[in-house]
């Protein structure tokens, strides 16, 4: 079994796409603001 | 509830459940109010001394005092160990709760609970005597990674204080989560988040404040059996009369989170937690999203070959907010983790990382963000042995909170950390409180070992952290009615043990189990949701949209701007 230390996200490594730093700034945002979860378009 | 004796034996009958004791038999039923059984209860328990194993040698018949809402029922037995031995039953509408009563001097090893050694009866013969189950699923709030909810009620589990690296030990997330097992009669289900069907049936300890002595408590499961122990290590004195942590059964519960919260309500009903509730003065910045570096630093490791603890630095840490500055992404709480510190047990920057850690901390809040210090619970680490609790070879194991030195070191430690004219931090992100002390060749300086000890620690942290900062925010993951004034927040903890990744574990519906129990447990604290570490980019995304749902959402990896 191999170690799994190495991430950009997950013990995968898979680094995180402009995609998901959006997804991230939207999801926070609606938390903050008390709105439901963002839904993946 | 009605109460009946006749020769066959003694009978209470309330609207949750049937209790009888048939007349001359060491262990009474628990049915349903329809007679579906839950389990025969064994009678005869052992505490154990530290020079005499406790064995019951006879057991007299059932003492009834009944009372308007309480009925009292109290079974004297002779012991091998102990100079005076009765077991008290005190039953109500919805619940019962059974203690052990003994006089006599001793230290105390372990206590079985439900279960121990008889020879009272020529009938049943000689021996262990444990309980005897008639359900089949088990539900223990202490979570693996990645975990089942629940396991076969043949199997052992334990709701503990202790854990880290090593075989057997990956069970530190919740140190500890709330005293209740749960049981159902059916079998688990394959689906490892899954439930079976209720009714179920709750176990949880009941322990007046200072008298959590022990370090686990722990089900103990076998072939259609079934008992408790407490492990109090040698370490609780008694002299004189003593009463033992009673076991609460709470019957007919919907589903084990609803088991969790009916057990709280029973601790707060006899004033043994503090009573739930919502503080209505609580900072807004406390539900701000947090950023954690340590899923950074440890990417970087790994990259460079070197610990990861190793890139706390303000150089890292400024590329890290860089980067989500550069994306957008503004968290209002920053978590400075392992390891800032020069040495863990004192709070002092390392001066070649943090140059100025005080003007790190005021940059940020300059932006509006505030500053949590990641600290290592109970590490010695740079801390004189004699503040600690020690070995037989004199070697420190741990901080000791109950050395007054270590004591007024701590104190002055937060004001450096927190205070205005310190660093002027935030708060705390508490970790390895699972790194308490346990063993019975272990010294410490009071009297206070296992739960309380673990307690005394995190009180005084709350206690010394507030002083320095009012607004302090102190972040554990000790989900623990009897927790909830002792820290802010309850985080999650990590979604995988490291060394035994899973592949294919549902973060989403694990995390989602365990901030149930934490708000079960604790229901007026925030849940920090925690983000470390996924399995995957997939998974990421999903949990993602669970976080607000589930308390404060949490970013714990970021892309370095030079990788």
């Amino acid at each position: 079994m191999p170690l799994y230390y190495t991430t950009h996200v997950g013990v995968t490594g898979e680094p995180l796409g402009e995609r998901d730093y959006a997804d991230l700034r939207e999801s926070w945002q609606a938390y903050r603001l008390h709105l439901p979860p963002v839904l993946r378009k | 509830m009605r109460i009946s004796r006749t020769r066959a034996g003694l009978s209470v009958v309330t609207g949750a459940y049937r209790l009888f004791f048939p007349a001359g038999r060491p262990f009474a039923t628990l049915d349903d109010p329809t007679g579906r059984p839950w389990a025969q209860l064994a009678l005869a328990w052992s505490a154990h001394r530290l020079d005499a194993l406790d064995e019951t040698a006879a057991m007299e018949d059932p003492e009834v005092t009944e009372g308007p809402a309480v009925t009292t029922i109290r079974v004297q037995q002779t012991s091998s160990a102990w100079q005076g031995k009765s077991l008290l039953v005190e039953c109500r509408e919805d619940e019962l709760s059974l203690w052990l009563e003994l006089s006599g001097e001793g230290a105390l090893t372990d206590l079985h609970l439900l279960a121990g050694y008889s020879s009272a009866d020529e009938r049943y013969g000689s021996g262990w005597f444990p309980s005897e189950r008639f359900f089949e699923t088990l539900f223990s709030p202490e979570p693996h990674g990645p975990e089942r909810i629940v396991r076969p009620a043949g199997t052992t589990a334990a709701i503990d204080i202790v854990g880290g690296p090593g075989p057997g030990r990956g069970h530190w997330f919740f140190t500890p989560p709330p005293f209740c097992f749960a049981f159902a009669r059916d079998a688990p289900p394959a689906d490892p988040y899954g439930l079976p069907s209720g009714p179920w049936l709750a176990a949880g300890l009941l322990t007046a404040p200072g008298e959590q002595g022990f370090t686990a408590f722990a089900y103990e499961g076998g072939e259609e059996t079934f008992g408790f122990r407490l492990q109090f290590e040698g370490r609780t004195r008694v002299s004189g009369a003593w009463r033992s942590p009673a076991l609460v059964l709470l019957p007919g519960r919907a589903d084990p989170y609803e088991a969790l919260h009916a057990h709280r309500r029973s601790l707060e009903r006899r004033a043994l937690v503090p009573v739930a509730r919502t503080p209505t003065d609580r900072p807004a910045w406390w539900r701000e999203p947090i950023f954690c570096g340590w899923g950074a630093q440890v990417h970087l490791a790994d990259e460079l070959g070197i610990r990861a603890p190793d890139l706390c630095t303000r150089e890292r840490y400024d590329g890290f907010m860089a980067t989500l500055e550069e994306h957008g992404v503004f968290p209002g709480t920053v978590v400075i983790d392992d390891k800032w510190q020069a040495s863990y047990g004192r709070g002092e920057a390392d001066r070649g990382r943090w140059p100025d850690l005080r003007g790190w901390v005021a940059q940020r809040h300059a932006r509006g963000q505030h500053v949590l210090l990641w600290w290592k619970a109970w590490d010695p680490e740079g801390l004189p042995a004699e503040w600690c609790v020690r070995n037989a070879a004199g070697r420190a194991v741990a901080a000791d909170p109950t050395s007054a030195a270590y004591q007024a070191h701590l104190e002055a430690t937060l004001q450096l950390m927190l205070g205005r004219d310190g660093y002027d931090a935030d708060g705390l992100k508490i970790d390895f409180t699972a790194s308490a002390p346990s063993g019975p060749g272990l010294e410490a300086a009071g009297r206070e070992w296992g739960v309380e000890l673990l307690h005394a620690l995190l009180a005084l942290i709350h206690r010394s952290s507030k002083a320095a900062k009012a607004d302090a925010l102190i972040v554990a993951h000790a989900p623990n009615p009897y927790f909830a004034d002792v820290a802010d927040m309850m985080r999650l903890n990590d979604m995988l043990r490291l060394e035994r990744v899973v592949p294919g574990t549902d973060v989403v519906r694990q995390m989602s189990h365990r901030a149930k129990v934490a708000a079960a447990a604790c229901p007026g604290l925030l849940i920090d949701t925690d983000d470390w570490q996924v399995p995957d980019l997939a998974a990421w995304r999903e949990y993602l949209l669970a976080q607000p749902l589930l308390g404060v959402p949490c970013l714990s990896t970021t892309r370095p701007m030079w990788a």
